[in-house]
């Protein structure tokens, strides 16, 4: 009666060992690599369209057609720059998935330097020009 | 073991369910979107005016068919703007005087003359949007809503509206529907049917133009004084009936044009397309991938800086750099474009921004119709390096114009964003989006004959 309670018992936290060891590989390694595989692209992507859009915004709010379309082509900028709010979504969404800050940003590197953009270029637009 | 293996499978699934449900939010994300740029340009849809077909919509759709108004009889406005090839003919050149039948079949009479420039389509020109009429704008609305014409003051009263100007001045230009002043047989396709005197108003456009409406005129409804014909007769009498409180000595090009501008007003008048739909609030009126291309075309690719409104057009003049492929209308075979209807050169190779309604039906496109798909003239847009260098390996001396065309593209386009060939064709399926077909069906717009007898240009019914 108590061996067979006890096998039970063992059993048991065997069980609850395989599944807490289990849950911290998903949680720490596999969701991290489903994170990476199926957003790294997309990331990449999107973090050359939101430097794009954030240079595209700052020249065309300063008239670089000093014409009348300026205030429009302004506009078309403004909506160009929603994709920095799908860069930001999807920087987010990978990070809760436990992909490292270090590793986006050297995906983030990796996409820049794939088209030939300076980093002084991605960061200029995001300096404040003041508090 | 089974339970361990169960275990991760469970867990590997909830971490992969986790990540596709954030990827059906990111589908959401078109929809809130779009409706965001709806409230920034103010985007409204298009409402149909339902515009009954009375007598002088009657009237105008005798005119618009009947070769009458052209001086050899032998073209009506409906041989190149045809209902079955979205009112336009489906060439990259209009083919005018000398030709046969309606369309494309136009271009297989190798000694017809061909109007330098690309037909446009008719739809939905009676909105007010339409605030400059063909591709150089030569008829337009004055800064204080004055109609604005190549006759001046000349211009005689009573039009109703610019559509109406705009519907008359393809009679008094020689290759589209007037014929030749030189030629002298009356038997010859090009004759001008003595619309134009010989002995007089050389070379003014103006004294020659008011000469040939007065003459249409005549031709039309006849003098009073004089023995009306069958033709005559029947006209007579649709005029009276379009313009009860008009005499016949009354009528004048003004009532010509009146009329076919009420034709085509209401047989070309655009039902809502799937855009108009979907920003009226039905979201599953348009695929994902069209509200992809809607928020590149208010976008990155900068389209509806030109392409504005609900016609989709600023009606205003900007340059493609598009090869001129020696078939302009201008000097040695150029088409200076707007520069030609204003008289200033800041104009030069410039055209009017084609609305886009319907337009994947179109086609050809562009002032000479060099684009064969609209993919063809968006690429244009972007790069206009490809066409150029291709029109100079097909004709050397074409590269004389490189610079020059260059020179006057407009700075818009260099602003727009870089677009991959994927971003292209989702601005496609967007255009594809603002397809609608017209409010009153063929059959309706169609009239079963047309007073002189000539039902050649009718090809429905």
């Amino acid at each position: 009666m108590i061996k067979g309670r006890y096998d039970y018992l063992s059993k048991l936290s065997l069980v609850i060992i395989a599944g807490c060891l289990l849950t911290i590989v998903c949680v720490e390694y596999l969701q991290p690599l489903i994170g990476k595989t199926l957003y790294s692209q997309q990331y990449q992507k999107l973090s050359i369209d939101c430097d794009n859009a954030m240079h595209n915004e700052v020249a065309l709010r300063e008239g670089t057609v000093p014409s009348s379309e300026t205030p429009l082509l302004s506009k078309t900028a403004e909506i160009e720059l929603m994709v920095c709010h799908e860069y930001d979504k999807t920087r987010k969404k990978m990070l809760v998935m436990g992909v490292t800050d270090n590793y986006l940003s050297y995906l983030t590197l990796l996409a820049l330097e794939t088209e030939k953009i300076p980093v002084s270029k991605m960061v200029e637009p995001h300096r404040m020009d003041h508090f | 073991m089974k339970s361990f293996f169960f275990l991760l499978f469970a867990l590997s699934s909830l971490c992969y369910l986790q990540a596709v449900r954030s990827d059906d939010n990111i589908q959401g994300f078109e929809d809130i979107a779009l409706g965001k740029i709806a409230r920034s340009f103010r985007i409204e849809p298009l409402r149909f005016k339902n515009i009954e077909f009375g007598p002088k919509e009657s009237l105008g759709a005798a005119l618009f068919f009947d070769p009458i108004l052209s001086g050899p009889r032998n073209i009506s406005c409906a041989a190149c703007h045809s209902r079955s090839l979205a009112s336009g003919d489906g060439l990259s050149l209009a083919v005018g005087i000398g030709a046969e039948g309606v369309g494309k079949k136009r271009e297989d009479q190798k000694d017809a003359l061909v109007v330098a420039r690309n037909t446009l389509p008719l739809f939905n020109r009676n909105r007010r949007e339409f605030k400059s009429f063909f591709w150089d704008g030569r008829v337009q609305l004055g800064p204080l809503g004055n109609f604005e014409s190549p006759l001046g003051q000349k211009l005689e009263g009573g039009f109703e509206n610019l559509l109406a100007v705009a519907s008359v001045f393809p009679l008094s230009v020689e290759d589209e529907m007037l014929g030749r002043p030189e030629e002298t047989d009356v038997n010859s396709k090009y004759y001008h049917g003595a619309l134009i005197k010989d002995d007089e108003n050389d070379n003014n456009y103006q004294l020659t133009t008011l000469d040939v409406f007065l003459s249409i005129g005549k031709r039309i409804w006849g003098k009073q004084e004089e023995k009306v014909n069958k033709t005559q007769k029947e006209y007579r009498v649709m005029f009276s009936e379009a313009y009860p409180n008009v005499s016949i000595d009354e009528l004048n090009i003004s009532h010509v044009g009146n009329a076919l501008s009420a034709y085509i007003s209401a047989a070309f008048n655009l039902q809502p397309s799937p855009w108009d739909r979907y920003i009226d609030g039905d979201r599953a009126a348009l695929s994902l991938e069209q509200k992809k291309g809607a928020i590149l075309f208010y976008g990155k690719a900068r389209c509806t800086v030109c392409h504005s409104g609900n016609e989709f057009s600023d009606f205003s003049f900007h340059g493609l750099s598009i090869p001129q492929q020696k078939i302009g209308k201008h000097g040695s075979y150029l088409d200076y474009g707007r520069a030609v209807a204003t008289g200033l050169p800041e104009f030069r190779y410039m055209f009017r921004t084609p609305p886009l309604r319907n337009v994947e039906d179109t086609g050809p496109w562009g002032h000479n119709g060099i684009f064969k798909s609209v993919k063809e003239a968006i690429e244009h847009h972007v790069n206009p390096i490809p066409l150029l260098y291709k029109s100079q390996q097909i004709d050397p001396t074409e590269k004389m114009y490189v610079g020059n065309l260059i020179g006057y593209r407009s700075p818009i386009l260099a602003e727009i964003a870089p677009l991959t060939s994927q971003e292209i064709d989702l601005l496609v399926k967007f255009l594809s989006s603002l397809s609608s077909l017209t409010v009153i069906d063929d059959n309706t717009a169609t009239p079963m004959s047309v007073p002189s007898g000539d039902n050649s240009f009718i090809t429905i019914k």
